[in-house]
């Protein structure tokens, strides 16, 4: 081997451990995601004892802000689902992508409505992100790491996109045309609302510096 | 330097990553356990203060600090379901159902009203008792012992490690998938059923409660 084949492969070799090690990671970063979305109900018990608006804010906003950048984290993380070298090369989750549409979904609730207020976006938001967290973690588990698991048969192999190549290429085409579609609806709506009135109170609001 | 040898290399990576996971674990189990010990002290401390904000800023970082370090006991746990892991790596054969006890203590602490349900909080000791013991017990006497020899050494160690006892380790590794799994499902319910609870207002200007 010289030293070109050696860098190539080296570099290559860098490459998928990276992108299997964030594939990895990310079954960890849902559960977390996930534990922080449900404790909401022991969040809001334990706020209720707080002797202060000081603190009660202070371990609201700590517990917002970790929620929700979690939940931004995973979705940035999952990007790499709808990289197609890497999808359909390396080998990751064959229903991950479909993940990453669900969880966008999830995340776009919070855009259009308030989920922390609003009882049924809370509700819809918490099914959107276990049908997004069982879409990715399944076939994470079951598949990727499950792969030298011979008693289990095909299951792995159907689980892993480098190994279902057919069904792959669909879902992340699926997948692509969904996430743009959803970014596009998000867009518009987010233009179409900047010629809209601010609700009453909210004036100044948006603007730095007002 | 040989293609195997990259791999090699590469594979080297991620079984020091995980072993770094499970010691680090030892670590976490020994602090979730110690943090609600401490609670005695902690009230003890918070009646010191000649604030409020003094008081209650200890007892946000003491509650948050207790809980996120349990919480993460059961994430970096979350390596005992991947079966390829769990028969490849030396680790705790019961490292999965040490995870489930944690779990279970998450979820007691979602559930019930925790430190102010003195039944529930004895409950959440005895599980995190139960799950050191399941992760400290098979880590210091089985994945401690794999470069030690003796008599008895040789004969119980590899039974403590997955990668020796993948017979029993493997059905332990999907048991704690499932059980983790239906506690993960239970959370979800609860929370659907109490959608109706809200951001609670202050009651009095100036004061949460």
């Amino acid at each position: 081997m010289n030293a070109d084949d050696l860098a190539a492969a080296l570099t290559n070799g860098a490459s998928g451990w990276l992108v299997l090690s964030v594939a990895a990671v990310l079954p960890i970063l849902w559960a977390f995601a996930l534990s922080m979305h449900f404790a909401r109900p022991y969040v809001l018990r334990f706020l209720r004892t707080l002797t202060l608006r000081f603190g009660g804010d202070v371990w609201w906003l700590s517990y917002v802000l970790i929620r929700d950048a979690l939940l931004v984290v995973v979705l940035g993380l999952s990007l790499i689902l709808l990289f197609p070298n890497l999808y359909l090369k390396i080998g990751l989750p064959i229903t991950g992508p479909l993940a990453v549409v669900v969880l966008l979904w999830a995340l776009s609730i919070k855009l259009i409505r308030d989920p922390d207020e609003d009882v049924g976006a809370f509700r819809i938001q918490s099914v959107l992100l276990v049908i997004a967290s069982a879409l990715y973690i399944v076939p994470q588990v079951y598949g990727m790491e499950a792969a030298d698991q011979g008693y289990l048969g095909d299951l792995p192999s159907n689980l892993i996109s480098t190994s279902n190549l057919p069904l792959a290429r669909v879902i992340l085409a699926v997948s692509f045309a969904l996430v743009a579609l959803t970014a596009a609806v998000l867009f518009v709506r987010f233009v179409v609302g900047l010629w809209r009135p601010a609700p009453a109170g909210e004036e100044g609001a948006a603007a730095p510096g007002a | 330097m040989t293609l195997d040898q990259v791999s090699g290399f590469f594979d080297a990576g991620e079984a020091f990553i995980e072993g770094t996971i499970a010691a680090v674990l030892v670590v976490l189990w020994v602090a979730a356990l110690a943090l609600h010990m401490a609670r005695p002290y902690m009230a003890k401390t918070t009646g010191k203060f000649s604030l409020r904000l003094g008081a209650d800023l200890w007892w946000i970082i003491y509650v948050g600090l207790r809980d996120i370090i349990t919480l993460n006991v059961f994430l970096g746990s979350f390596i005992f379901f991947y079966p390829d892991v769990v028969t490849g790596q030396d680790l705790p054969v019961t490292g999965g159902l040490a995870a489930v006890c944690a779990f279970a203590v998450v979820l007691i602490k979602l559930m019930t009203k925790g430190d102010a349900d003195r039944r529930w909080f004895v409950a959440q000791v005895l599980l995190l008792a139960l799950g050191a013991t399941l992760y400290l017990g098979p880590y210091l006497l089985g994945v401690q012992t794999t470069l030690l020899s003796g008599q008895r050494l040789d004969q119980f160690g590899p039974l403590l490690v997955s990668s020796k006892n993948s017979d029993l380790a493997l059905p332990l590794c999907y048991l704690s998938a499932a059980l983790a799994g239906i506690l993960g499902l239970v959370a979800v319910g609860y929370n659907l059923r109490l959608t109706t609870v809200a951001r609670p207002e202050p009651q009095t200007p100036g004061v949460a409660r």
